[in-house]
């Protein structure tokens, strides 16, 4: 059973062997790792418990529900929105199911020249596949697609891309379209709908509205944690605390950044908190003279690969793959506001979309202010900056090759209009400068990076923190760099390889 | 929504934009839960401009949805809403768009004003227009009167409640 904590007005004081501080794809895996042998495991997550019956497909109140900071997040600012879910199963809740291993390329980079060892491509493939095979990842097929993706599909054959069908964590999909505000119809295989039962089963523990506030430490070991347990409007009532031989800190990039560098935990390599990758993204749209009704069906069942490549300094890293948004996100992220806003709008049904996401290499940082709130920096460097001109290029592109009778890239001063191919070179001539263009990123990650060289990483290949024994590390903070894939299936896989070493400190 | 300093910036402007409350009425129907009268009408004064072209109905659905919503904000961010509201009432001298308080000024030129707000070379201004923006399109697009402007479906009938 899954405890809302918003019911426990006594507060909470256990003890246990290790705790797992939150219960998205790194927290759960860890979770169901550790009951699975029988280790006694408490999850603490600061969000509420939310199951299909709650997700209501209603925008706006699942951007409240799902998300941190009820939807609100973004850079310090605020040239990039960072899409975060909160609440038990984290971002795998919202998640639009795409399962895509970290690149050998990536993983060698980390393994030879990183200091992650442990983190080859042989060595975390049987995990990959054991993942894979639990949470039932499929390649989808020319079934799935929609017409958002279909257009998609036309453009880059027209073009002759490399492109290919995406692969999905999803089982009885009803094709809804409404993935990114959880699903009624229960068809993801995720965090909370196949690794958080199977853990309670297991025997642990966990309480939703728990919000960690310090890792507990002592002569240099972790020894648990406390925080607030949190009312139904987020706010903190009682105390917890829950003593362990082990903590794990599986709260995203950011939020596990956030914990360390609030609990004061010692930082000799000065990398905590830095290294912040987030894979930022901005959109093309294009309109097309049939009616394309984008929000209905599967999304990103395929994808274009042309304009990525994995080693570092290459000049190919953005990936393009289509998107679409219900009318909040869509209103919000288009230019401009009144009667030339609603005129861009009124085209929505007839809109196909597209982003572009750059792999990058422009490292941002998670702080927190005196006043103990999170701040996220992060700018894009010139090259990524040029990636991301590349990548709207080339989506306009694709587009029109498509068929588009117009694709608009959205520049917030004067939105550019290109109707024929031979326009494209202005996308290049106005580039991606700062603040132009509205950018959305949903993939931190590398604020806790992993090298078995302490001056290097946070924490060893073996996820455990260099200054502090017990305390170890289990989602996308250990990646070393950016991965230019999604990462949900590589955090449950290093997680996974995590456990194993979190199961003996425990 | 501006982080850094707009709260700051509304204080810098003294009590004239902070206790100058009156001639505010209160909204008819529900009591608001987070904002005063004072900036539920400028988040109201906001959202007519923004929502110009879409049922004019929508602007105080959205000004209601979004006193609601910053009712369920952490008190920081409340904290920064309310006073960039404040500093969208009392800013049109300081950016040239005349006199008087934002909501006292016409349509037009308070459409004006906002634009000065959007495409303003002050990051404080470009995140309170970001702010103004998502709060009253989060209000406004979440009502089936401005999905059919966009000829959106919404959503399909949920599986385990039945229809809405």
């Amino acid at each position: 059973m899954i405890v809302a904590g918003r019911t426990l007005r006594g507060g909470l004081d256990l003890r246990a062997d290790v705790v797992v501080v939150g219960t998205g794809a790194g927290g759960a895996m860890m979770l169901r790792e550790l009951a699975a042998r029988g280790v006694d495991v408490v999850g603490l997550e600061m969000g509420a418990h939310s199951t299909a019956v709650d997700f209501s497909m209603r925008e706006a109140d699942m951007l409240e529900l799902l998300m941190q900071e009820r939807g609100a997040r973004a850079t310090a600012d605020q040239q990039v929105r960072i899409v975060q879910g909160r609440g038990v199963g984290g971002s795998t809740v919202h998640n639009l199911c795409l399962c895509k291993r970290t690149p050998d390329e990536v993983l060698r980079h980390w393994a030879r020249d990183l200091g992650a060892a442990r983190l080859s491509p042989e060595s975390l493939a049987p995990d990959y596949a054991a993942t894979e095979a639990e949470l039932s990842v499929q390649k989808v097929d020319a079934g799935y697609l929609n017409e958002n993706n279909r257009l998609f599909k036309v453009g880059c054959d027209v073009l002759g891309y490399a492109s290919d069908y995406t692969s999905h964590n999803r089982v009885g999909c009803m094709k809804s379209g409404y993935c990114i505000m959880g699903c009624p119809f229960d068809g993801k295989q995720n965090a909370l709908k196949v690794l958080l039962p199977k853990a309670v089963a297991g025997g642990a523990r966990v309480y939703a509205d728990a919000r960690v506030e310090r890792v507990l430490t002592r002569r240099g070991r972790a020894v648990g944690v406390s925080g607030s347990l949190l009312d139904e409007a987020g706010r903190p009532f009682a105390p917890l605390r829950v003593r362990a031989g082990a903590v794990c800190l599986g709260g995203s990039a950011v939020g596990s950044a956030a914990l360390a560098i609030q609990s004061g935990l010692p930082d000799p390599s000065g990398r905590t908190g830095r290294n912040l990758f987030v894979h930022p993204a901005g959109a093309v749209a294009g309109v097309f003279d049939q009616p394309v009704d984008g929000w209905r069906g599967v999304p990103q069942t395929y994808e274009c690969t042309e304009f990525l490549e994995f080693h570092p300094g290459s000049e190919k890293r953005v990936w393009l793959v289509p998107v679409f948004a219900h009318p909040i996100a869509t209103a919000v992220m288009t230019p401009g506001f009144g009667e030339r806003h609603a005129a861009v709008m009124a085209k929505y049904r007839h809109m196909a979309a597209l982003t572009a996401v750059v792999h990058d290499e422009s490292p941002g940082r998670v702080r927190v202010t005196k006043a103990g709130r999170i701040q996220i920096d992060y700018a894009l460097s010139p090259a990524d900056q040029a990636q991301l001109t590349l990548g709207l290029r080339e989506g306009a592109r694709i587009l029109l090759a498509a068929g588009a009778r117009e694709v608009v890239v959205n520049y917030e001063n004067d939105p550019l209009t290109l109707t024929d191919p031979g326009q494209l070179g202005q996308v290049d001539a106005r580039g991606a400068p700062p603040y132009e263009l509205p950018l959305t990123a949903v993939h931190p990650m590398g604020t806790l990076p992993m090298s078995d060289d302490p001056r290097r990483g946070v924490v060893d290949s073996r996820g455990e923190h260099h200054a502090v024994k017990g305390l170890f590390v289990c989602d996308g903070s250990v990646f070393p760099t950016s991965i230019g894939v999604p990462p949900q299936i590589s955090i449950y896989t290093v997680s996974r390889h995590v456990a194993r070493f979190v199961a003996e400190a425990g | 929504m501006a982080r850094a300093g707009v709260a700051g910036v509304a204080l810098g402007l003294g009590g004239l934009t902070l206790h100058q409350s009156s001639g505010y009425a209160a909204p008819a129907g529900d009591a608001l839960r987070a904002l005063s009268p004072k900036e539920f009408a400028v988040l109201l004064a906001a959202g007519e401009v923004i929502l110009q072209g879409l049922d004019p109905e929508l602007a105080h659905e959205a000004a209601r949805w979004g006193d609601g919503y910053v009712a369920r904000q952490s008190s920081w961010l409340r904290r920064e809403v309310k006073a960039l509201l404040h500093l969208f009432e009392h800013a049109p001298p300081l950016l040239g768009a005349g006199w008087s308080r934002a909501t006292r000024l016409g349509l037009e030129a308070r459409s004006a004003y906002l634009e000065r707000w959007r495409a303003s070379e002050r990051a404080l201004l470009r995140q309170g227009y970001g702010g103004l923006k998502s709060i009253v399109f989060m209000g406004a697009y979440r009502d089936p009167r401005a999905w059919a402007h966009c000829s959106y479906g919404g959503p399909p009938e949920h599986p385990l409640r039945g229809p809405r």
